[in-house]
């Protein structure tokens, strides 16, 4: 009887922890996890020495109200100038980073976390402009993407956006919830 | 231990299957699969993301020269726009700089014409052995024996009209269109004040359904209808034209001309008006005699008390204008009939018809016109500027025999039936990727694909004779000598000797003839015209069923007609005309057609222009009447008697 | 200044008037729609049932009672008519369509734009049937786009999948396209943007013309209310008696469509009206 017990749970536990271990791995990529994260960043470090309080210096918008999402490497080389200096003794100077020159400024090498399908249309201008009556905003880009401005990596921090959490803060505010608003 | 039997690898395996089966579904991927396994099966494309942006472009499909803008997401051009309105011309040419079948580099013949294969070359390679024959034709003395055959009078036309005449050729022609056909005829392409006039007779000429300069007849017409200007459309089909107008005189097929003899007899001896044009004498005798209101009667099925109502009321009117120019993109007209309808004009003494002339376009060569040139002359080499003169001439067979044995180069961005019988194709760019003085490219070039203007001007180059024909080295410089438009200064002239038999010719047509009881006419389907518009996709989405269903083009017939020779509905017929015969044409029983008369759609039957325009219906041109007009040089297909069977 | 109050509830109610004494029949609205929307490519695509497409130019002639000369011709343009139905005793206003998805692929939205999400549904196509006026296109096969054909793609509009019902949505991807343009300029108010969808925008005589049904000023509102006005087969409009049509109205669902029609012509009345020549 041991034996049997044996024999039958260690396959067992050693094929639940395999494939769990493999279904996570698929979980993750359908569940947007997996996105490329190819240059390390510090969030923390831009904002607290370089005292960039504002998102909209690296996540900023097109004239014609579209945003631009994830910064691509022009972003990065404008203050970490590709002819820059390694090493200074001056900590307050952004410095020439040798991980950029195998990209363009063109590039773009990290994958949104809240990347959407194509099926959805979100505005980040709409969103990002509107304003209480007593003129608070009403949304931050913490609500919805979590508190990055102090974190270290590249890590996700709120697990997938998905539509639930738009129509939650939607029901709040008394927005519309009709397909409409948000998909073509 | 004990030896492992096979119950235990039972237990086992039993075990590990259990175990990757939990382990799968406690991690959730069950519900994540099906999610990922859809997504997947359907596999859909998404567009690609960029900045978005609108860049201006100038329209080079006709002389018009429409401004867009044009919606950029990114590199790639998504819409055209604009506040005028476009012909579909211009729509078309998104699908055209997109389309999969684009030519991308110079192609070289390989196998027989008209097969179809062709082999990439280098650009230097083909403008090596293009010029080297060329330079070797004119060395012998034979220059006349080269020919260009352009598809309108657009700069690149033009550009290549100086070309080839500069080479010493006096063979250069355009596919027939309103200008040149008015202009043989007359002198002077007719310019019509449309913005001036308070009565237009139109003798089938479809206003609005792509005659003319289509984006700009849109515009006058809603000027028409704001100033409500009276259209009196004389036409055998009720097409929109004919609906939209304040009356529509239907008359039977093809005898517009005989419509405008009637009015002008009665405008003369009725009215006692005249005509200021030379021979004016000589062409109203033959008229009066020969087209008496009567015979007009008999033919046009036009009654006589109408033919003096349509007279009074158009020479009542404070600046009447007489509109010739059977058709709509592909238009038809004998020069009697040009004349005839241009009299009108000058009878009441019209305003609003002048004549004009463009600097850099000459309609005529050696032959009158491109019909004439086909049927008659000869070409050791042709080149083809965007024309497809095999698929929209009534000689396309003809023309195919003649190039089979002569050095044809054709510049055009998709393959279609001409090109199929070219040595040589060079791509040509769409009007998004050339630059003009007014705008930089909205596009990149597609491949190897050169402006058709910087390809004549290399080619003019490379040939000895031709080498400083043109100042300047790149496209952009040549809209310097771009053609100006002035009035013709020419006489109107009746031509009497030259319209003669014309005349004689249109009195015996029209007279019964029992082999050939039916005429058969064209009619156009919107965004397709003659034929242009079939390559594209989003053409064919507007295509109505009863033009075109199922693989089976549809032929319009009067229902009594019908009822005559025992048609039914969608039934398939054979026409025959003196030529030859259509086969595999169906039956569309319908009142909007004159009795005895075949309406049949021009624009489909192309043998190869691509996927989308190719195998779709019949080419009604190859058993299409082939009189050329002599002052025209061009085959009168508009009317042609038929039998069905 | 005064300080403007920024409305967040949509008081505009999109409508379209088509004079189709104007329209010429030039198609210059099909081939907007279809590059606009991102239209699936077929090699023949002559099967007119099957056909996907938003935007019918539908040829229209007096031939079936009429006869020659007494023929006349006109092409309609064909969209969704964007229903509104109307509050009977037992159900609420809504479009045919809307009543019967199972799937609630598609609604109604505030600003009486009904919206296809193609992504819930199902593809039982009973949205099709319900449909008075044959606006929807059922995806028969998967949408695709031959080769470079996908580099004109509008991503905008996003591509559906095989299975599912596409239509005409007054393009209200450009209304977005318009909010954001007027949100980066400072108009944050919703009923400040005003938007033109494909087909109108591109036509040259100016038959088309799109507005507010729900301000009285507008061009829409005012050419609705003319005497040439039509709608495609909505019965309840034959009704000329107030009070029947009331009574009719409290009893049974009509389509009641916000795209209108002008037409100084009554055999064209008549035909979109189901009814014989008068």
């Amino acid at each position: 009887m041991r034996r049997s017990l044996l024999l039958f749970f260690t396959p067992f536990i050693i094929f639940t922890w395999i494939f769990f271990g493999i279904s996570q791995k698929g979980c993750d990529s359908v569940m947007q996890a997996d996105a490329a994260k190819k240059i390390p960043f510090s969030h923390k470090t831009h904002v607290e020495k370089y005292g960039i309080s504002d998102c909209t210096t690296c996540h900023g918008y097109e004239e014609n109200g579209r945003f631009k999402g994830l910064p691509t490497i022009a972003e990065c080389t404008a203050c970490h100038a590709r002819d820059g200096v390694t090493t200074s003794d001056d900590h307050s100077v952004p410095r020439k980073k040798t991980m950029f020159d195998s990209y363009k400024d063109s590039d773009q090498p990290w994958g949104s976390f809240a990347k959407q399908p194509d099926l959805v249309y979100f505005s980040h201008n709409v969103v990002m402009t509107a304003k209480y009556e007593d003129g608070r905003l009403k949304a931050r880009c913490g609500s919805c993407h979590g508190d990055k401005a102090l974190t270290t990596d590249t890590k996700m921090l709120k697990g997938k956006m998905l539509m639930g959490q738009c129509m939650d803060c939607h029901t709040a505010l008394n927005l519309s919830n009709k397909c409409a608003v948000c998909h073509d | 231990m004990k030896k492992i039997e096979r119950k235990d690898f039972l237990k086992l395996g039993g075990g590990a299957v259990l175990g990757g089966l939990s382990g799968w579904v406690f991690s959730g991927a069950p519900f994540l699969g099906f999610q990922w396994l859809a997504e997947w099966t359907q596999d859909q494309y998404v567009p690609v993301k960029g900045f978005e942006k609108y860049a201006q472009a100038v329209s080079d499909s006709c002389p018009a020269g429409c401004k867009v803008s044009v919606r950029m997401i990114g590199e790639r051009a998504v819409k055209i726009e604009s506040k005028e309105g476009v012909c579909p011309s211009c729509h078309n040419a998104l699908q055209l700089t997109y389309h999969p079948e684009r030519i991308s580099t110079p192609l070289k013949r390989k196998g027989n014409k008209g097969d179809g294969k062709f082999a990439p070359v280098s650009w230097d390679e083909a403008i090596k052995d293009i010029s080297a024959k060329m330079n070797s034709i004119i060395a012998e003395g034979k220059a006349n024996s080269i020919a260009a055959i352009n598809k309108n009078e657009s700069l690149n036309g033009q550009l290549m009209e100086k070309f080839i005449r500069s080479a010493g050729s006096n063979n250069v022609y355009y596919e027939p269109s309103l200008k040149s056909l008015t202009s043989s005829a007359l002198g002077g392409y007719v310019n019509y004040d449309f913005a001036n006039t308070d009565y237009i007779l139109s003798f089938g000429a479809k206003l609005v359904e792509g005659w003319d300069s289509s984006a700009d007849m849109q515009k006058i017409f809603t000027g028409w209808k704001a100033r409500g200007t009276k259209i009196v459309q004389a036409d055998t089909v009720c097409t929109m034209t004919a609906s939209l107008a304040a009356e529509w005189v239907p008359v039977k097929p093809g005898t517009e001309a005989i419509l405008a003899f009637g009015i002008a007899n009665y405008l003369i001896t009725g009215k006692r008006l005249n005509s200021t044009g030379e021979e004016f004498g000589k062409w109203s005798q033959l008229i009066i005699n020969k087209f008496p209101l009567a015979k007009v009667a008999s033919y046009t099925g036009v009654s006589e008390d109408k033919i003096k109502k349509i007279g009074d009321e158009f020479s009542k009117a404070k600046n009447p204008v007489a509109v010739a120019g059977k058709g709509a993109c592909g238009v038809s007209a004998s020069s009697a009939e040009i004349i005839a309808i241009y009299c009108l004009n000058t009878l009441v003494k019209s305003r609003a018809a002048t004549l004009m002339k463009n600097s850099a376009v000459t309609y005529t060569g050696e032959f009158a016109g491109l019909d004439s040139f086909i049927k008659n002359g000869s070409f050791s080499m042709l080149f083809l500027n965007n024309a497809d003169p095999v698929y929209k001439s009534v000689f396309g067979e003809e023309l195919k025999k003649k190039m089979e044995k002569a050095f044809v180069v054709s510049i055009n961005p998709i393959m279609n039936d001409s090109a199929n019988y070219a040595d040589y194709i060079l791509p040509s760019l769409s009007f998004l990727e050339t630059a003009t003085p007014e705008n930089q490219p909205v596009v990149a070039s597609f491949k190897e694909s050169k402006d058709t203007k910087e390809v004549i001007i290399s080619l003019s180059k490379a040939i000895e004779k031709t080498k400083n024909t043109f100042a300047f080295s790149n496209g952009i410089d040549s809209f310097k000598i771009s053609g100006k438009e002035s009035a013709s200064g020419a006489r109107f002239s009746f031509n009497v000797d030259k319209i003669k038999n014309e005349l004689d010719a249109l009195d015996k047509k029209f007279a019964s003839n029992a082999e050939y009881p039916l005429f058969m006419i064209p009619v156009e389907a919107p965004l397709v015209g003659d034929g242009d518009g079939l390559a594209f996709p989003y053409v064919l989405k507007s295509i109505d069923p009863t033009v075109f269903y199922r693989e089976k083009l549809l032929v319009q017939i009067n229902r009594e007609t019908g009822k005559k020779y025992g048609l039914s509905e969608n039934e398939s017929i054979v026409i025959k005309s003196e030529r030859g015969k259509l086969s595999k044409v169906y039956v569309h029983l319908t009142d909007t057609v004159a009795p005895d008369t075949v309406a049949i759609p021009l624009g489909f039957g192309h043998e190869s222009y691509t996927v989308y325009g190719s195998e779709k219906g019949v080419n009604p041109k190859k058993i299409m009447a082939a009189d050329v007009d002599p002052l025209t040089g061009t085959a009168d297909w508009w009317s042609t008697r038929v039998k069905i069977s | 200044m005064e300080e403007k109050k920024i409305e967040v509830k949509m008081k505009r109610r999109w409508g379209m008037v088509v004079d189709l004494d104007k329209c010429t029949g030039c198609g210059k609205c099909s081939v907007a729609c279809n590059q606009e929307n991102n239209m699936p490519i077929f090699e023949d695509d002559s099967d007119v049932p099957k056909r996907v497409a938003f935007l019918e130019l539908m040829k229209v002639t007096n031939d079936r009672d009429a006869k020659f000369p007494d023929v006349k011709t006109a092409y309609l343009p064909k969209m969704c008519q964007q229903c509104e139905g109307n509050n009977s005793g037992k159900h609420k206003a809504e479009p045919p369509c809307v009543s019967v998805c199972p799937a609630v692929a598609t609604d109604v939205g505030d600003d009486g734009v009904v919206s296809q999400v193609w992504s819930r549904c199902i593809g039982c196509r009973y949205c099709q049937t319900a449909c008075p006026y044959e606006a929807r296109a059922f995806n028969w096969w998967k949408p695709e786009y031959d080769g470079s054909f996908k580099k004109s793609l509008n991503t905008e509009v996003s591509v559906a999948s095989r299975g599912t019902i596409v239509k005409c949505t007054f393009c209200s991807h450009i209304w977005k396209r318009e909010r954001d343009k007027a949100v980066a300029k400072g108009i944050l108010d919703i009923n400040d943007v005003s938007y033109t969808p494909a087909c109108v925008g591109t036509c040259p005589t100016g038959a088309m013309v799109f507005g507010d049904l729900n301000d009285p000023d507008s061009e829409v509102s005012k050419l609705a209310s003319t005497d040439r006005a039509v709608r495609l087969t909505n019965v309840i409009d034959d009704e000329k008696n107030p009070e029947k049509k009331k009574a009719l109205l409290n009893k049974k669902q009509f389509a009641n469509p916000k795209v209108y029609y002008l037409t100084s012509q009554s055999w064209l009345r008549d035909m979109m009206r189901f009814k014989k020549n008068s």
